[in-house]
């Protein structure tokens, strides 16, 4: 009996993981000892899409699957008896090409994820699924689930890092006729996917830490705020969420108990700010979304006025997973303050792409250079961004840094919800601070000033830097005006939003200074201060560049070397692409 | 207090309330924190950050408006990193508010004259108070009004449509016609310290008048025989006749200026000597020595100085010059030289210039004078030599010349053409190519380069201690504006510098403008129409050469007033008022600190009397937070997010086609321009008002408004502040007043049998019409209407007047349509509320009784209950609740027929038991009794509500509203309320009329005796059913009920209906804004309001009143004497005696009775009221 089980989370469709289903579907449409499923996002993006082939005694992960290799491994692996070696990345998760990828993590947020079919209680049963509320609800009081993960240390893995079990404990001790559990799960950073894949793909790993919150503080209404820009988790959680009301899993009297629970699904509208907690309730409440003074805290005063726990999608993940294996496990993993694990989505300019769980304590550089296995076309690594649109940069010479919140915060940057970029020698810091803070500056609901104005003249500098206008006082300019948001602003957004650009001048200072006194772009990278040049011992005088050349800005005899006129060229980048001796270089 | 924390604010330790913030707790202690975005009604929102306060001991910076106090905090208000972050915050919130406080009139105007208010307010033919404004900074307008260079015309924007408005023209318009006006001038008490002023030119001048205002004394010491300086010995008198600029010193003098003429410093007396005697020394002796031509001859004696030959000619008359003047120099003193010469018989005047007259210095104006005069002017022409022979001067020579590259000036410079040399045959030549000081007494004072004195640019303060300096010996010459401006400023800095020690810039006034952060909209200056700029009217230059008069004459008032249609109002109309003005001036913001994208905007002006300026919107949301929190509209909202925020009605509809209602909250809680008032007026200013407190007469809830005006112009009205912080509401009645007030039916003129009367005749009259009337028809047949807006004065003269005529149908326009005489007096003891207005507040329950209209009318009474709502107190509305209500209401009740509602659920409590049983005793209790009762979940809500004794409830109901059932419906209430013990505390009844209850208390009161419920009830009868043969009305529009022509109708009112078209006597009268009087709220709050201005008719309606009852042999009757009158008949009105009446008329409810059924009858169909304040009404009536 085979199984093939196809990666369907959203990285694996855009990779053309649907075409890979139906094409096994095509192929085993008469073979009644084969099945075929799909399940969640196994982390390797960069391999997707993935397919599993379990022959019962061992699993085979296959990677960079098309309709062709499906036909082959069928045919060999499932036909024949004979795995397609040279596709195969891992075999049992453990060995095989991948095998560093894997090495280094410790998966308790996504051991199940790339492992069950999301849409099926059974299989998240199989696992362990829903037996920690249920030996909740059989032998813990409230007080004893608060303990439990007040003591194994987790911490809101949102960006903030407060102790969850803490923040159970206020919510806890308000005393109202209703309370509300809320899971956060409106992931917003460009670049992050942490929640989403874990959403789609072990959305029952949330609900139920979900309803241990809700009886550890007394609530019996849980929401779940999603970005409606995840249509595959949001129709996941309402399927689930269908199926656990079906099964009289959501509800009245759960398990026979005396405890009550229902979910909501909310989606959320597309503003970034709604992702900080009281914009977030706002919403929910139908109101414009747009962060309000705290206090009072949402513990105190949250959702309709009432009590409210707020956590993300990963912090409720991690909690059935403590609850079945004890506070000392989880707090056995990690530094001092940082305990358990922490998953990352990593892009970039690394060997390996996609999502992993790592425990805390990790060094920064260990995750680039063996979990993603270093750079890509042996580039010099230069920084990693952490932390989003809200983070910072934390550069190559830091690298030893652990993963931990306090040592994170140190450097500028933040742990963040777990967006990680990898960056070499090619990225320009100056650019890549002005995207982040043309993001946020986008996102701004406009209330405080500081951060409605202040971002936008923030970013105006950065734009008049990377156009090669900017002028000797920007720098401090921005620390200034940066120093200032961070201060004033009254939500996550505004207080982190100048991270980035601060962190980079910290340290990338002369970067910035390149781009303002030299007009020079150091990586090359800005299109405005990049100068094309011909190193004429390699130039061969083939003069295909000449005659590429838009602007005619090229010129130079057959066979001797020629010379790009700098006042004609509109860097558009032709001939350095034709060039076929890299003897154009950007300087 | 039980619960309190230890903080300390600005190192002072105070005990403060937990659950209040630092800003509240700071306000209660006295200490001043800003901000732009909190307001007390609202919760806090946080989002301006000019709160900002530092927590020293957490070395961080928090919104003091939305952060509570914690024990151990050390909160500093005022620290640097405060003030730097306010001063960020406001620079941040500059450059992006696209907005000019004040026109480039007033910003280039050296002496910061208001020349958009003057203007507005000559438009309105405030002549007088134009005058004013001007000489608040401008102490001569007589003399700028001819002299002014005009910088406001400069850059007066109107030049980018057609040409500048004639802003001189119309500063010398009403001065000239105005100055004689001014109050005799007033003498400051001395507070003992000596400046001297050397230079009584216009700066001395100026500066020593600031300064004998403030109290100092002031000796001004000139050289010259007579004060003005340069104005007397530099310009001709056909420019500025002597006699006027003798006026004006005079005048300025008479402030208690000392004057030392003939006195030259240095010679007479030494500036060391001046400084030693006073306290501070202004040096403002001007620039009297030409400057040399450096030229070959030039000490011959036919070679004049310029400004020595005007100075000879004013001094010892017009020398007699024969042949040709040659004048050198370009200016303005080239060009009076040139004319005075032509004046002195020259037969031939040319003026010669280096440059072109693109160049030239002189007024574009005076250079057309002089040559329609006949001067030749002859441009790229500089002298080389004079030509003397034989000792006599034959010409000059001179060079021509081209122009070359620009110099310092900016001016192309002048080269020489080589071999271009000829000469210019002439008999004098005058030089005037400049003039500089003469500092021969300097002493030790810093003298520039340009042989000016030195001195700070800020402060004026020279290099001498208590030395101070201004005008030209120190600009260099300038213009008179230039030195006025400068008089000024000194003396502001010299007064604070003998107070203080100190010498100290003042701060400069922050002014926003829009060129800072964008270039001006070319197409706004296209879309205006062109009109043609008013032309001085001049004396005929053939005429004018042979004499000294002044050439230009006055303009004509409708020349006035076209000209000042033409200014383009580039203030803002918030300029007097806005918060981020201050702020920014406090902070020293700078708006060009942050400079960047720019969001511009179309004004809105759509709504009839509310403009929405988005471009100056900070988005503090204070007008969209309070819209939907405290007036629970939500007419306004944010639309988009972050930068592209902008606060706008609803699907950007026009304002009034939205949920607006029009109350104009949003506008006085906008702590800026973006949100302001239309007003009404050709030129809408704004200048600078006077407030004046008075009480809006439109409902009964009484709010207090202050109307601010200038003479009889409103500007704008808004809420009195009840308290510090807290400003009172007004709904659109009363803040939108001044379109009533303005209303073109308003009448002016007494009338009879169409021909105009004066007052006197009018009364006569009257009171001859009347008593005929009476007499032929009788008193019995006599019906007289009256408004419940009255005064309690001017009803009681009223009464006093049919009492002596033996008149006693009287009835107010309310009782006639209600078809019912309402005495709750003899009912149940009182006629007013049991309740006050404050109680709202201390309510666990208000229970509304009534359909939707209920609150329409007293608006305000439903903003008090939407704040007390959100104060967590609980609605219950019994009837169809108002949509406006809807979100605030605990439970609705829909109750079709509320007086069976009420009595069911008093006959309820009655079958429980749950009541005081001696009640039992009270009359009409079996009548209750027997009632029937339906039990249902809503009788039985209300029930268990009311016999709650634990609970705290506030019943309301507007009586006057709901015409035809009313009666049964209050009485079953007040029934219920004796039955559950609340009525002595839990009755609120609304009144739609300002003095409903001063009537109902005055017109029935048995010792006054004006008249009874049964003569009322005649006069409504005999109303309905035309049989009123003599009608008198007073302010009441009842033409729907009186559709007949009585045979004797005598009208009162103030705007034109139908009745006053067949009144036989019509007699205008005024509103209360225009009178004084007395009023009492629904409330029961007695309250006197003030005139604001005088009555646009000549006289009040009280006067007019009191004079009807001097004539009809009644006694002399004084507003003092009725009140005495009032206070000593009526009870609870005692405090009218007093200045301050300010209190509640006592209410003794005394329920001996259940109201009895038998008080109901069968009336018919009352008629529905018609409104008298139709224009705000339509006006605010969405358009379709």
């Amino acid at each position: 009996m085979y199984k093939i089980i196809v990666g369907m989370a959203t990285c694996g469709i855009s990779a053309g993981a649907e075409r890979v289903y139906k094409a096994f579907e095509n192929i085993i449409k008469q073979r009644y000892d084969v099945t075929l499923s799909s399940t969640g996002c196994m982390g390797m993006c960069y391999r997707e899409p993935l397919v599993e082939i379990d022959d019962g005694k061992n699993r085979y992960l296959y990677g960079d699957v098309d309709e062709k290799k499906a036909q082959m491994i069928f045919e060999s692996h499932i036909q024949k008896g004979t795995p397609l070696e040279d596709s195969i990345v891992l075999i049992d998760y453990e060995r095989g090409k991948e095998e560093e990828f894997n090495k280094r993590q410790y998966k308790i947020v996504l051991r199940n994820c790339g492992h069950i079919d999301p849409d099926s209680i059974e299989e998240y049963e199989k696992r362990d699924g829903y037996k920690a509320i249920r030996k909740v609800l059989s032998s813990m009081t409230p007080e004893e689930v608060i303990d439990v993960i007040f003591k194994s240390g987790l911490r809101g893995r949102g960006g903030a890092g407060f102790l969850t079990g803490q923040k159970w404990k206020f919510a806890r001790a308000s005393v109202a006729d209703q309370k509300y559990v809320i899971c956060n799960a409106d992931e917003g950073d460009p670049g992050a996917f942490m929640d989403r894949s874990v959403l789609e793909g072990d959305p029952h790993s949330v609900i139920e830490g979900m309803m241990i919150c809700g009886y550890a503080i007394g609530a019996t209404q849980g929401y779940i705020y999603c970005r409606a820009e995840y249509p595959l988790a949001v129709k996941r959680l309402k399927k689930a969420i269908k199926l656990l009301e079906e099964k009289g899993y959501l509800g009245d009297n759960i398990f026979g108990s005396n405890f009550s629970f229902r979910v909501k699904l909310k989606e959320g509208a597309g503003a970034f700010v709604c992702g900080e907690e009281t914009a977030l309730m706002q919403s929910i409440e139908g109101k414009r979304g747009t962060p309000r003074p705290r206090p009072p805290y949402p513990a105190v005063k949250g959702l309709w006025g009432k009590p409210t726990n707020i956590n993300n999608v990963e912090t409720f993940a991690n909690v059935p997973w403590i609850i079945l294996n004890g506070y000392e496990k989880f707090a056995s993993m990690g530094t001092e303050k940082s305990k358990g694990t922490k998953v990352f989505a990593i892009a970039g300019k690394a060997v390996r792409t996609g999502l992993v769980e790592v425990p805390m304590g990790i060094t920064i550089r260990d995750i680039v250079f063996n979990v993603c296995g270093g750079i890509k076309e042996g580039k010099r690594f230069k920084a990693v961004q952490m932390g989003g649109p809200s983070g910072g940069c934390i550069p190559e010479s830091l690298a030893d840094t652990q993963i931990d919140y306090e040592q994170i915060t140190k450097t500028g940057a933040i742990m963040g919800s777990g967006g990680l970029v990898i960056m070499d020698e090619t990225t320009c810091m100056v650019e890549m601070a002005r995207f982040f803070l043309d993001f946020t500056q986008k996102e701004s609901c406009g209330k405080c000033t500081s951060c409605r104005i202040g971002t936008l003249r923030m970013l105006e500098i950065l734009e008049r830097i990377v156009e090669g206008k900017g002028e000797e006082a920007d720098i401090n300019r921005l620390v200034e005006l940066g120093e200032f948001i961070k201060k004033t602003s009254q939500c996550g957004l505004g207080q982190t939003a100048p991270n980035p650009v601060l962190t980079t001048i910290k340290y990338f200072r002369d970067e910035y200074e390149a781009h303002i006194k030299e007009k020079r772009c150091p990586a090359h990278s800005c299109g405005a201060l990049v100068k094309y040049v011909i190193n004429p011992e390699k130039c061969t005088g083939c003069m295909i560049c000449a005659r590429q050349c838009p602007a005619s800005a090229i010129s130079g005899e057959k066979k001797k070397p020629h010379l790009i006129d700098q006042s004609k060229c509109t860097k558009c980048g032709k001939c350095f692409t034709v060039c076929t001796f890299d003897a154009i270089y950007k300087d | 207090m039980a619960n309190t924390v230890k903080i300390k604010i600005n190192g002072r330790e105070i005990q403060a309330d937990p659950s209040k913030t630092i800003l509240n707790v700071a306000r209660e202690n006295g200490i001043e924190i800003p901000t732009l975005c909190y307001d007390p009604r609202l919760p806090p929102y946080g989002s301006c950050l000019v709160c900002v306060v530092e927590l020293r001991n957490q070395n961080r910076l928090v919104m003091s408006c939305t952060t509570p106090v914690a024990e151990g905090m050390d909160i500093y208000t005022d620290s640097e990193m405060a003030l730097e972050s306010r001063q960020k915050a406001l620079s941040m919130l500059l450059s992006n508010h696209y907005a000019d406080c004040r026109g480039p009139c007033y910003v280039n105007c050296p002496a910061n004259v208001d020349v958009q208010g003057y203007l507005a307010l000559a438009n309105a033919g405030l002549y007088y108070e134009a005058l004013e404004l001007i000489r608040e900074t401008n102490p001569m307008p007589l003399v700028c009004g001819r002299v002014c260079v005009r910088y406001c015309e400069a850059n007066c924007r109107r030049k980018d449509v057609d040409s500048p408005v004639a802003v001189n023209v119309m500063k010398r318009y009403v001065s000239d016609l105005e100055y004689d006006r001014l109050p005799p001038p007033k003498v400051t008490p001395k507070n003992g310290k000596k400046v001297a002023v050397v230079g009584g030119g216009p700066a001395g001048l100026t500066c020593a008048y600031y300064l004998a205002k403030m109290g100092y004394s002031v000796t001004i010491y000139d050289k010259q025989p007579k004060l003005g300086g340069m104005l007397r010995y530099g310009i001709p008198e056909y420019r500025l006749p002597q006699a006027i600029l003798d006026k004006e010193i005079n005048y300025l003098l008479a402030h208690g200026i000392d004057a030392k003429t003939n006195v030259k410093i240095g010679e007479d007396i030494t500036l060391t000597q001046l400084r030693k005697e006073n306290d501070a020394v202004y040096v403002a002796v001007g620039a009297w020595t030409s400057k040399p031509m450096g030229i070959e001859n030039e000490d011959h004696p036919s070679i004049i100085p310029g400004i020595r030959f005007l100075e000879q000619v004013k001094r010892e008359g017009p020398p007699k010059l024969e042949g040709t003047v040659v004048v050198i120099g370009g200016g303005n003193t080239a060009i009076d030289a040139s004319r005075t010469a032509l004046r002195c018989g020259a037969s031939k005047v040319a003026i010669l210039y280096r440059r072109t007259r693109n160049e030239m210095p002189a007024d574009h104006d005076e250079i057309e004078d002089a040559i329609a005069e006949g001067v030749e002017i002859q441009y790229l022409v500089a002298p080389k030599r004079a030509v003397v022979e034989n000792g006599r001067l034959k010409g000059i020579e001179c060079y021509r010349m081209e122009l070359g590259e620009p110099d310092s000036s900016g001016r192309r410079k002048p080269i020489p053409v080589k071999g271009s040399e000829f000469v210019y045959e002439c008999n004098y030549i005058i030089s005037a190519i400049g003039q500089e000081p003469v500092l021969n007494f300097a002493e030790g004072l810093k003298i520039t380069k340009w042989n000016t004195i030195d001195a700070d640019p800020e402060t004026y303060a020279t290099n001498i201690e208590g030395i101070f300096t201004g005008g030209d010996v120190y600009t260099g010459p300038k213009a008179a504006i230039d030195a006025i401006g400068a008089g000024r400023k000194a003396a502001m800095v010299i007064d604070n510098y003998i107070r203080t020690g100190k010498v100290e810039r003042q701060r400069p006034e922050f002014l926003s403008k829009k060129t800072l952060l964008l270039e001006l909209d070319k197409s706004f200056f296209e879309s205006i129409p062109k009109t043609e700029r008013t032309k001085i009217p001049k004396e005929d230059p053939q005429k004018r050469i042979h004499n000294f008069e002044e050439v230009d004459k006055l303009i004509t008032k409708d020349m006035a007033e076209r000209e000042t249609l033409r200014c383009l109002s580039c203030g803002c109309n918030s300029v007097f008022d806005c918060d981020l003005k201050v702020f920014a001036g406090e902070y020293a913001a700078r708006q060009d600190a942050y400079k960047g994208k720019v969001k511009r905007f179309k004004v809105d002006d759509r709504h009839p009397f509310i403009i929405l300026d988005a471009n100056k919107c900070i988005l503090c949301g204070r007008c969209v937070r309070y819209c939907s929190d405290v007036i629970g509209i939500s007419a306004l909202g944010f639309v988009n997010r972050g930068f592209d925020t902008i606060v706008k009605p609803a699907l950007d509809k026009p304002l009034q086609e939205t949920t607006c209602i029009s109350c104009g909250n949003c506008i006085e809680v906008c702590p800026t321009g973006a949100i302001v008032h239309k007003v009404i007026s050709d030129r809408p200013g704004p200048y600078r008002t006077i407030p004046a407190d008075t009480v809006c007469s439109f409902c009964g809830v009484g709010c207090k408004m202050t109307v601010n005006h200038v003479g009889r112009e409103i500007f704008y009205i808004n809420g009195k502040p009840a308290e510090k912080y807290i400003e009172g509401e007004l709904c659109a009645k009363g803040r939108f007043a001044s379109y009533y007030f303005k209303d073109k039916s308003r009448l002016y003129s007494p009338l009879s049998g169409g021909t105009r009367l004066d007052l006197n005749n009018a009364i006569l009259e009257f009171s001859k019409g009347l008593n005929e009337a009476i007499k032929k028809y009788g008193a019995e047949n006599t019906a007289v209407v009256v408004s419940e807006r009255l005064s309690l004065e001017e009803i009681y003269v009223i009464g006093s007047i049919c009492k002596k005529l033996g008149v006693r149908n009287i009835v107010s326009a309310n009782e006639l349509y209600q078809n019912n005489i309402l005495n709750l007096k003899r009912l149940i003891g009182s006629s007013t509320s049991s309740a006050k207005r404050e109680d709202i507040k201390k309510a666990e329950y208000i229970v509304v009784f009534g359909n939707p209209g209920t609150l329409f009318y007293t608006k305000v009474l439903g903003f008090d209950i939407k704040k007390a709502v959100s104060g967590g107190a609980k609605l219950i509305w019994i009837g169809q609740p108002s949509r406006e209500f809807k979100q605030y209401i605990t439970k609705s009740i829909p109750a079709e027929r509320l007086t069976d509602f009420i009595n069911g659920v008093s006959k309820g409590i009655i079958d429980d038991g749950k009541f005081d049983s001696s009640l039992k005793s009270l009359k009409g209790f079996d009548e209750l009794s027997k009632l029937p009762y339906i039990s249902n979940e809503n009788t039985e809500f209300v029930k268990g509500l009311f016999t709650d004794t634990s609970k705290k409830i506030i019943s309301i109901y507007n009586y006057d509203y709901t015409c035809g059932n009313n009666f049964d419906d209050l009485s079953a209430l007040i029934n219920l309320l004796i039955l559950t013990g609340r009525v002595k505390d839990g009755l609120l009844i609304a009144r739609n009329e300002s003095n409903a209850l001063g009537y109902d208390d005055l017109i029935r009161d048995e010792k006054l005796d004006f008249t009874d419920e049964n003569a009322q009830i005649k006069a409504v009868e005999m109303l309905r059913n035309r049989k009123a043969k003599v009608l008198v009305t007073v302010n009441v529009d009842i033409g729907d009920v009186v559709d007949y022509k009585p045979d004797y109708l005598a009208v009162f009112d103030m705007f034109e209906n139908d009745l006053t078209k067949k009144a036989d006597v019509l007699i205008p009268t005024v509103p209360n804004a225009e009178s004084e009087g007395s009023y009492v709220s629904y409330d029961g709050r007695l309250f006197k309001y003030q005139r604001v201005f005088n009555p646009l008719t000549g006289y009040t309606t009280f006067d007019c009143m009191s004079g009807i009852f001097r004539s009809v042999g009644g006694t002399n009757q004084t507003l003092e004497s009725v009140r005495m009158a009032i206070a000593n008949n009526l009870k609870g009105y005692e405090s009218l005696k007093s200045n301050e009446p300010e209190g509640y008329i006592s209410f003794s409810p005394n329920p001996s009775e259940f109201i009895g059924m038998s008080e109901r009858e069968a009336r018919p169909a009352a008629y529905k009221s018609k409104t008298t304040y139709s224009i705000i009404a339509e006006a605010t009536l969405p358009k379709k």
